[in-house]
C-alpha cells in the first residue's frame, strides 16, 4: 500500500473513531441514560425524562464539543512548537503561554480584592478575559524577545524562564490569598471541560479558527524547518515570518484553550508524537490534521474516564491527561532514536 | 459611520430603559412588607400577599451584585416576572439538596430533616437524624469533588438546592437554571457577627415555608447567647490573654481581628493578643512575631486536631516554647465527632454560637459554670 493511501485510510479511521468516541462520551456519565434514548433525541425525538434533556443537551454535548475544540487547539499548538524549536519536549507550557493565562486568572481570583474587584464574583467571561489577557501578555513579551533573539533554542529557553517567573508570581499570590480564594483558583487550575456553556462555544470556535489561520498557509515552511533554520532559509523560507506566525497561532490556540478549560497538561506535548508514530511521517500537511484528530480523540477518552461513568465522583481532567500523557512522554524519551527525529 | 454608531447607542439605551421599566413596574405593583433582621447583613426578607422575596446581597465577600429569589406559597395567585428573579420556588417543597454541612442543622432545627435527598461527600455530615437517613440510603451522595455532581443534581431535580460559593463552581448556576433546578446561594460565612451567621436559619425558614419556626429557633439561640454573655457582667473578671491558630511550615495562621473566630474570643471575655491584625480572614504571621507577643499568653484556643500535648510538641518542637503549652492550657474544638469523622463544630457551630461562647467562657472563667461541661471544646491532655 502506498503511503498516500495508508495515510488516507488512517485519517478516515481516525475520523470514524472520533465520532464513536464523541457518542461514547455523551453516553456515559454519572447518570445512566440509555444509548437508545440519546440516539432517539439526536434523531429528533425526545427523552422520556426531562432532566435527561438538560443533562445531555446542556451539559454533556457542550462538554464533548469543548473536548474537540481544546484537543485540536492544544495539539496543533504543540506540533508547531516542537517543529519550530526542533525540540521534542516543546509544548504550550514551554513558551509560558499556559502559565501566562494562569497568571491572568490568579490575578482575578486571588488578588482581585487588592484592586477592588471581588475575586469571588468572577463570572465565566471574566475568567476567560483574564486568562486570554495573561496569555497575550506573555505572548507579547515572547514576541519582543523573538524580535531580538534570532535563535530558536535561545527563544525556547527564554520561554521556559518566562514560565518559571510567572509560576513564581502565581505562587506569591496564592501564598497571600485566603482559603476560599485559594480553593477557587485550585479548582480552576485542575482544568474543566464541563463549565463551557453552549453560548460560549461559538466564541471558542472562532478563537480556534483565528488561531489556525496563520499556520495553514505555512505548512511547507514547517516541513523545511525540520532540517534547521539555515536549511529552511536556503529553501526560501522566511524564517522571521514563520516565527511570528508560530507565536501568534500558538498564543491564540493555547491561550483560548486555557481560558475556556483551565490549564490542561500533556495534550500539547504528547499528541504530536502520537501522530508522528502513527502516520510515520514528518510532513505537516499530514501531521496537522492527524494531530487535531488524535487530540480530539485523546481528550474525549480522558474526559470519559474522568467522569467515572456510573459513579457520583469525577476526576479533574488535568489529572487524567497527565496520568496518560506522562508515561507516554517517558516512553518516547526512552526510545532510542527519539531525538534524531528532530 | 459616526451617525450609525449614535443611532445604535440610542436604540440600545432605549431598549435598556424599556427592560428596566418593565421589571420595575412588575415589582412596584406588589405590596411588600420588609421583615427586619437583627444581626445578619447579607440577606433581606420581604413578604407579599402570598409570596416572599429573598434578596442575598452578600453571597460572597465583596459581592457587588445581589441575587433575588421569589418564593410562592401554596396556591399562590401571584403573577410575576420570573425573569427578574434568579430562582422561583414553589412551596411546599418535598426534596432539597444541600452542599455545606453548616446548612444541615437548619433542616434539623426546623424539623425538616426528611427533605434532604442529596449532599456531596456524605461522610462529612455528623447530624444524628441525618445520619439515620443516610444509613437508610435516603440521601444520595453527590460526589466529593470540589463541586457537587451536576448530572446527579439535574437527575434528582430537587425543589431547591442551597449552594455556598465556597468551593462551588458558579458557572454551573446557568445549567441548573436551564434544567429547572432553583439554586439559592447561602452567604452565611461572610457574616462576621456570630449571631449574624445563626440568623441565616430565617433564610432557610422562608425556603421551607417555616418563617415563624425559624424566628423562634433563632430567638432562643439569641436569648441563650445574651444570657450567657450577661454572666460576664455579674462580677469583676480579669481578661485572660489568648492566642489562636496553628503553624504550617514557618507561617502561623491567626484569625484576623474582624473574623468570626476572633469576635467569639472577644465576646467571651478573652484578651486576644492579635487584635491589631485587621481582616476577616486569617492573617499569616511569622513564628517570631507570635512567640514575641504570645509566649506568655494564658490560653491557646483552636490549635489543630492534635490528640494530646506530647504529639503537638513532637509535631512542631517550637510549640513547646509557649507558656500555654507548658501549662497545658490548649483547647481544641474537637470534642464531638460525627459517626463518620466529621467535626460537629464545623457543622453546628455557625447556628449555635451560644454553645461556642459558653465553651469559651467556661475556659476563661470556669468559676462561672460550676459542674458544667463544654460542648465543642476540650482541653488537650498531657
Amino acid at each position: 500500500m502506498s503511503s498516500h493511501s495508508r495515510h488516507s485510510l488512517l485519517m478516515l479511521g481516525m475520523s470514524i473513531a472520533c465520532m464513536i468516541l464523541f457518542v461514547l462520551n455523551i453516553s456515559f456519565g454519572s447518570v445512566a441514560i440509555p444509548v437508545g434514548e440519546i440516539f432517539g433525541r439526536l434523531l429528533g425525538g425526545s427523552f422520556s425524562k426531562s432532566s435527561w434533556e438538560t443533562i445531555v443537551m446542556d451539559y454533556r454535548i457542550p462538554k464533548a464539543i469543548t473536548a474537540l475544540l481544546a484537543g485540536t487547539a492544544l495539539s496543533i499548538a504543540g506540533l508547531q512548537m516542537q517543529t519550530f524549536f526542533r525540540n521534542p519536549l516543546a509544548g504550550p507550557y514551554v513558551l509560558g503561554i499556559s502559565s501566562g493565562a494562569g497568571l491572568g486568572v490568579a490575578l482575578l481570583v486571588l488578588a482581585g480584592s487588592i484592586i477592588g474587584f471581588s475575586g469571588y464574583a468572577v463570572g465565566v467571561w471574566a475568567t476567560i478575559i483574564a486568562a486570554s489577557a495573561g496569555a497575550v501578555l506573555v505572548l507579547l513579551l515572547m514576541s519582543l524577545t523573538a524580535w531580538k533573539v534570532r535563535d530558536s533554542m535561545t527563544l525556547l529557553i527564554v520561554g521556559l524562564m518566562f514560565g518559571s517567573a510567572v509560576s513564581a508570581l502565581i505562587a506569591v499570590l496564592a501564598f497571600f490569598a485566603d482559603a476560599e480564594q485559594l480553593k477557587m483558583f485550585t479548582i480552576w487550575s485542575m482544568g474543566s471541560l464541563g463549565s463551557t456553556q453552549s453560548n460560549q462555544l461559538a466564541g471558542f470556535s472562532i478563537a480556534i479558527v483565528l488561531g489556525l489561520l496563520p499556520v495553514l498557509g505555512m505548512l511547507k515552511s514547517y516541513n523545511a524547518m525540520l532540517l534547521g533554520e539555515n536549511y529552511a532559509r536556503s529553501m526560501g523560507v522566511n524564517v522571521n515570518k514563520l516565527r511570528w506566525a508560530m507565536i501568534m497561532s500558538t498564543g491564540v490556540l493555547a491561550g483560548s484553550a486555557t481560558a475556556f478549560c483551565g490549564p490542561i497538561a500533556f495534550i500539547g506535548i504528547a499528541v504530536p508524537h502520537m501522530a508522528r508514530l502513527l502516520f510515520r511521517t514528518s510532513d505537516h500537511r499530514i501531521l496537522l490534521p492527524a494531530s487535531a484528530l488524535i487530540g480530539m480523540g485523546v481528550l474525549l477518552i480522558c474526559d470519559t474516564i474522568a467522569q467515572l461513568p456510573g459513579s457520583a465522583q469525577t476526576l479533574p481532567i488535568n489529572a487524567v491527561t497527565s496520568l496518560i500523557g506522562a508515561p507516554m512522554v517517558i516512553w518516547l524519551i526512552m526510545r532510542r532514536n527519539f531525538s534524531k527525529e528532530f | 459611520m459616526h451617525v450609525l454608531r449614535v443611532i445604535f447607542l440610542c436604540l440600545g439605551m432605549l431598549l435598556f430603559l424599556l427592560v428596566g421599566c418593565t421589571n420595575q413596574e412588575s415589582i412596584q405593583n406588589w405590596e411588600l412588607e420588609s421583615l427586619s433582621l437583627s444581626y445578619a447583613e447579607g440577606f433581606s426578607v420581604a413578604k407579599g400577599d402570598d409570596f416572599w422575596v429573598l434578596t442575598v446581597s452578600q453571597a460572597f465577600p465583596e459581592a457587588k451584585e445581589s441575587f433575588r429569589y421569589l418564593i410562592l406559597e401554596e396556591g399562590s395567585k401571584t403573577s410575576y416576572a420570573a425573569k427578574s428573579f434568579d430562582a422561583v420556588i414553589q412551596l411546599p417543597v418535598s426534596e432539597v439538596l444541600l452542599t455545606s454541612t453548616t446548612h444541615v442543622p437548619h433542616l434539623d432545627y426546623l424539623q425538616e430533616t426528611d427533605l434532604l435527598v442529596g449532599f456531596p461527600n456524605l461522610d462529612l455530615i455528623s447530624s444524628v437524624p441525618t445520619r439515620a437517613r443516610i444509613a437508610k440510603g435516603l440521601v444520595k451522595d453527590l460526589g466529593n469533588a470540589p463541586s457537587a455532581n451536576i448530572e446527579l443534581i439535574l437527575e434528582i431535580a430537587p425543589d431547591w438546592m442551597m449552594v455556598s460559593t465556597l468551593g462551588e463552581d458558579l458557572s454551573y448556576l446557568e445549567i441548573l437554571k436551564k434544567g429547572g433546578v432553583p439554586a439559592v446561594i447561602n452567604g452565611e460565612y461572610v457574616e462576621q457577627h456570630p449571631l449574624g451567621r445563626a440568623e441565616w436559619i430565617k433564610f432557610t425558614g422562608v425556603l421551607l415555608g417555616k418563617w415563624d419556626d425559624a424566628v423562634r429557633v433563632f430567638e432562643e439561640i439569641e436569648q441563650n447567647y445574651q444570657e450567657t454573655l450577661a454572666l460576664l457582667t455579674t462580677q469583676e473578671l480579669a481578661k485572660p490573654t489568648v492566642i489562636s491558630g496553628v503553624m504550617y511550615k514557618d507561617i502561623w495562621y491567626m484569625p484576623g481581628a474582624d473574623s468570626w473566630g476572633a469576635r467569639l474570643l472577644a465576646e467571651a471575655g478573652g484578651a486576644y493578643l492579635f487584635k491589631d491584625q485587621k481582616g476577616s480572614g486569617s492573617s499569616q504571621l511569622s513564628y517570631e512575631v507570635v512567640l514575641d507577643r504570645g509566649q506568655e499568653a494564658a490560653y491557646w484556643i483552636g490549635a489543630a486536631d492534635f490528640p494530646n500535648l506530647q504529639a503537638m510538641g513532637e509535631a512542631e518542637p517550637r510549640y513547646r516554647s509557649f507558656d500555654a503549652w507548658k501549662k497545658g492550657n490548649i483547647y481544641t474544638y474537637t470534642q464531638k465527632k460525627g459517626e463518620t469523622g466529621g467535626l460537629e463544630y464545623f457543622e453546628l457551630g455557625y447556628l449555635r454560637p451560644d454553645l461556642i461562647v459558653k465553651d469559651l467562657m467556661m475556659i476563661f472563667h470556669p468559676e462561672l459554670f460550676p459542674g458544667d461541661t463544654m460542648y465543642f471544646y476540650q482541653k488537650l491532655d498531657e
